[in-house]
């Protein structure tokens, strides 16, 4: 059992952490109502979800499998380039599913009333890993989804077996064509060394062995798990020490007997919520409390989020956001009521967490390993991008008029492409009237130079050109400092951004820091009295550029 | 930026008017100074044939009957082949290959592929960037792997480019090379134009943080990145690289940037590019012309600006797709996921010709060609012909280079 939390302890800041790590963070206001639990309601306010209902409607778009395919090869009549033409355009149609699939998982962490079940069900993606680049049929990938959540904090053998029998791992690891006369080796393989044991804890002939008794374990035309008896190897095996007439369940029961199994997943689901390696003391804790519950995945999670080192320092604002958690924090720390879903998933595709798309059978690694200087650069440059396309798809909806240059079209649908184009057209204008009037000042080359550059320039020459010249900004860097932010409490630029930090960071920034951001919100200096409310629109949103362009704001 | 560009196109507008050539172009030609993190300067471009490129209509068998007979509508004959010699030729639609050939910088390696081939494009495409067996996950990629176990910790994040918004598989790595931008010229963060421009940025991810926490990580790859970045816009800059054309809409192919970045003296050891559309499984001949059409003329044009620029001896370029085809075509004129195929190597470094045995296309697995080349005996001739590295960690031991470099 691991040391628990002394109560006196808990704050709103270990309340911000515990809805960060069982959740995504969102939206904050949750974590100001666990701050006012003890940490034992607290972690069972999130504990406390079933099968149930959430709030979000399971998708209503997906294509069903199998169907057509059987429909159009039935059909004498229908020749070879017909059918091959029906064929691709039901693959086109299952990927276009996907694309959807993808943006209405992340509405659903956004909006769940469960997010705890939300973030396992992540991590079991990452765990029991399978790629729609693989199994084409959405609802295939859907369905195993759906296993996730069901069995999100639930008997993990009995997960693993859902799994093991759903149509997504079947086809990613190739069983359902394995037969007793070509065994086939990939789901063997993995299940012990990536699923349940870990590597070391097996050797070659119990894969051999797990292979042949999992033969016959197949689908059928619509993906339902079926076991193909004349497929399957009867004959005896010897796995892990056991010999018999093996199968695939039997297989099962002889991992869950095995001492490795519970300290391998329980060190996994440490490193996904606490974001460092546990020492041997807390994995072998966690792994008692799994054997003794009959391999329950609730108990270990509530020891983990009620003890101590849960909590400590070490593992406090230290975890890099997954590329998932960082736009959907995003979204909430700029208050966009309907966030561009489609146009975060691509983003989480660009920073190395494509959804239903894993890179491989090893699921994601994790922390360290989402950031090089490529995606680093992108997290950065994101804020403006998300604020871009929120706005775009709100002038669809009538909210905005006018948006500009900082576009990066290739991250928008085409609906928000042409909303761009027609809020660009508006900027252009405003800003060709502009400077009409501006560069009859200017002497003639100079002025020939500031119209080419304004023309053909990168985004950060116009925009030098634009600022030097006192021509009107770009109506999306005007003002996309979130609302929130001009209510900050504090009576000099300092506590402005002491507050900022405390509202959008989980770790405090120093003094050098701090007067970059008081220089940005307007302040001569940190101590001068300025109210975030009296600091220009323009100079909070600078700011608030500045502080999403922190390292800090990586970590949660 | 800004300011660097526009003194450049001033400097080169005053340069061209006198009829010189700016002076670092004379001084890439001469120099031959390493790229940050490696022993020399040589560089490794990696072209991506997306979708599976036909290798029976790329590199013809024209002198084999059974070709024929399998592809009654989709065999070329006559003029649809240039003869390399009595069994071999090149799809016509090459000509600029061919003339590479015909200079000695262009080697074709015949039959290449891996036993137990994996026919989906995904699949395929893991197994060559990963350069894993069929049978294995690899959680690196090849070029990753070079970079883990060769270069020394000067190496720059654009050790690895790759032209598009994705960062390829094959440079994962747990050394954290490799970049991926559409626009060089552009490939940073975004200032702002107020009090947020890219000072403060600089300034407020500049302190010191406590020496392996992840925070000191984060700042340490920030301010890398700060300096990457700045490095690609100058090369972009004296490459004229994007930027200014880009915007104009002349941005021209991927293998012109890489150009324009090579001269620009990038600290890039492997650039990666990727053309896709191969997938021909309906209506192949006139599509494939076309693709071929323009990888040929690609190629040939990228080869002769090396030469211009003076950086010809510095560049070996790599051809590869992720699988070939099917030999006999299917009822919808195309043809459908098969197995080996060849790949070429371009360059003054290559040794020219043909290499490896063409496999037979009467001794067929389930319809398909047997590779006689194995990819991974390709990468470990680059790897130690050219870069000079050692292949074995790279590519797992068993894969003998070829005699593909001089």
């Amino acid at each position: 059992m691991l040391k628990p939390i002394d109560p006196d302890r808990w704050s709103p800041r270990l309340a911000r952490h515990l809805l960060n790590r069982a959740g995504f963070g969102v939206p904050r206001a949750r974590a100001g109502a666990l701050a006012a639990l003890t940490p034992e309601a607290a972690v069972d306010s999130l504990l406390a979800f079933d099968d149930g209902p959430d709030g979000v409607d399971d998708p209503d778009f997906l294509p069903e499998p199998g169907r057509l395919g059987r429909m159009v090869s039935g059909l004498e009549s229908v020749g070879h380039a017909e059918r091959q033409a029906i064929q691709a355009d039901k693959r086109q149609e299952e990927r276009e599913a996907v694309q959807r699939l993808k943006a209405w998982w992340l509405m659903r962490m956004h909006r769940t009333a469960h997010p705890l079940r939300e973030k396992l069900a992540l991590f079991w993606h990452g765990h029991f890993a399978t790629s729609a680049q693989k199994v084409n049929p959405s609802r295939f990938n859907f369905d195993l989804n759906a296993i996730f959540r069901r069995h999100a904090a639930g008997d993990f053998k009995a997960l693993a077996t859902a799994v093991g029998q759903s149509a997504a791992m079947l086809t990613y690891l190739d069983n359902h064509r394995s037969t007793w006369r070509h065994p086939n080796e990939n789901w063997a393989r993995e299940l012990m060394e990536l699923f349940t044991l870990g590597q070391g804890q097996y050797g070659e002939d119990d894969i051999k062995a797990a292979a042949r008794a999992f033969t016959g374990w197949s689908i059928d035309g619509d993906g339902a798990f079926i076991h193909r008896v004349e497929a399957h190897d009867p004959g005896e095996k010897t796995f892990l020490g056991r010999t018999g007439r093996l199968d695939g369940w039997d297989i099962l029961d002889i991992l869950f007997e095995q001492p490795a199994l519970a300290p391998f997943v329980c060190a996994k689901l440490w490193r996904h919520f606490a974001g460092t390696e546990p020492d041997a003391a807390t994995r072998d804790a966690l792994a008692e409390t799994f054997r003794a519950s009959g391999h329950a995945i609730r108990p270990v999670l509530r020891e983990m989020f009620l003890s101590e080192a849960f909590h400590s320092d070490a593992v406090v604002g230290t975890q890099i956001k997954s590329p998932v958690q960082f736009v959907l924090q995003l979204v909430d720390d700029l208050e966009i009521a309907q966030p561009p879903y489609a146009v975060m998933a691509q983003a989480c595709r660009a920073l190395g967490q494509d959804l239903f798309q894993p890179p491989n059978v090893k699921g994601w690694d994790g922390n360290r390993a989402w950031i090089n200087a490529n995606t680093l650069l992108q997290r950065y440059n994101l804020p403006g991008r998300i604020a871009l396309a929120a706005r775009a798809a709100d002038h669809l909806r009538g909210g905005i008029d006018t948006d500009g240059a900082m576009a990066d079209a290739a991250m928008l649908d085409a609906p928000a492409k042409d909303a761009l184009g027609r809020m660009q057209r508006a900027y252009r204008k405003e800003l060709e009237g502009a400077v009409r009037a501006r560069l009859e000042e200017l002497p003639a080359d100079e002025r020939a130079r500031a119209r080419q550059v304004l023309r053909d320039g990168a985004p950060g020459e116009r925009l030098a050109v634009i600022t030097a010249l006192g021509l009107p900004l770009p109506p999306e860097l005007r003002d996309t400092a979130p609302p929130a932010l001009a209510g900050l409490p504090g009576a000099t630029a300092d506590a402005v951004v002491r507050a900022m930090a405390d509202r959008y960071l989980a770790t405090p920034l120093d003094a050098d820091q701090r007067a970059v951001l008081a220089r940005a919100l307007g302040a001569a200096a940190p101590d001068a009295p300025l109210r975030a409310e009296a600091a220009p629109p323009g100079a909070r949103a600078a700011a608030f550029h500045l502080l999403t362009s922190l390292a800090e704001y990586q970590l949660c | 930026m800004s300011l660097t560009r526009r003194h450049f196109l001033q400097g080169a507008a005053v340069f061209s008017a006198l009829g010189f050539a700016p002076r670092f172009l004379t001084q890439a030609a001469a120099a031959a100074t390493p790229i940050h993190g490696f022993g020399d300067d040589r560089v490794l471009v990696v072209v991506q044939l997306g979708g599976g490129n036909d290798g029976l209509n790329t590199v013809v068998p024209h002198g084999d009957d059974a070709y024929h007979r399998a592809r009654p509508r989709l065999a070329l004959r006559g003029a649809q082949v240039l003869r390399l010699d009595d069994y071999h030729g090149l799809n016509a639609k090459l000509e600029p290959l061919r003339a590479l050939h015909d200079d000695g910088r262009l080697a074709i390696v015949q039959g290449v592929g891996y036993p137990n081939p994996d026919r989906s494009h995904f699949r395929a495409m893991e197994i060559w960037q990963t350069a894993s067996g069929s049978d294995r996950f690899l959680g690196d990629g090849w070029i990753g792997r070079y970079f883990d176990n060769t270069c020394a910790g000067s190496a720059r994040p654009q050790a690895g480019l790759a032209l598009g918004n994705e960062r390829p598989q094959a440079f994962d790595c747990a050394c954290g090379l490799g970049i991926a931008t559409d626009d060089p010229a552009r490939f940073g963060w975004q200032p702002g134009a107020g009090a947020d421009g890219e000072a403060a940025f600089a300034a407020i991810n500049g302190g010191a943080a406590s020496p392996g926490s992840t925070l000191d990580f984060l700042r340490h790859t920030t301010r890398n990145a700060i300096q990457s970045s700045a490095e690609v816009q100058r090369a972009a800059d004296r490459g004229g690289v994007g930027g200014l054309a880009a915007d104009r809409g002349a941005r021209g192919n991927q293998l012109d940037m890489v150009a324009g970045l090579i001269r620009g003296g990038l600290d890039t050891r492997v650039y990666y590019v990727s053309v896709g559309g191969f997938d021909t499984h309906a209506g192949q001949a006139g599509r494939h012309d076309t693709l071929l059409s323009g990888v040929g003329a690609a190629l040939a044009k990228f080869q002769r600006q090396l030469e211009r620029d003076g950086t010809a001896h510095r560049v070996l370029t790599l051809v590869f797709s992720e699988f070939g085809r099917r030999v006999a075509e299917n009822a919808s004129d195309g043809t459908d996921h098969g197995t080996a195929a060849p790949m070429f190597l371009v360059g003054r470094g290559v040794r020219p010709g043909l290499h490896g045995a063409h496999p037979p296309l009467t001794d067929l697995d389930r319809g398909d060609l047997k590779h006689t080349v194995d990819f991974r005996r390709v990468y470990a001739s680059v790897l130690r012909g050219w870069l000079g590295a050692d292949p074995v960690p790279v590519v797992g031991a068993g894969f003998d280079p070829l005699p593909l470099i001089a």
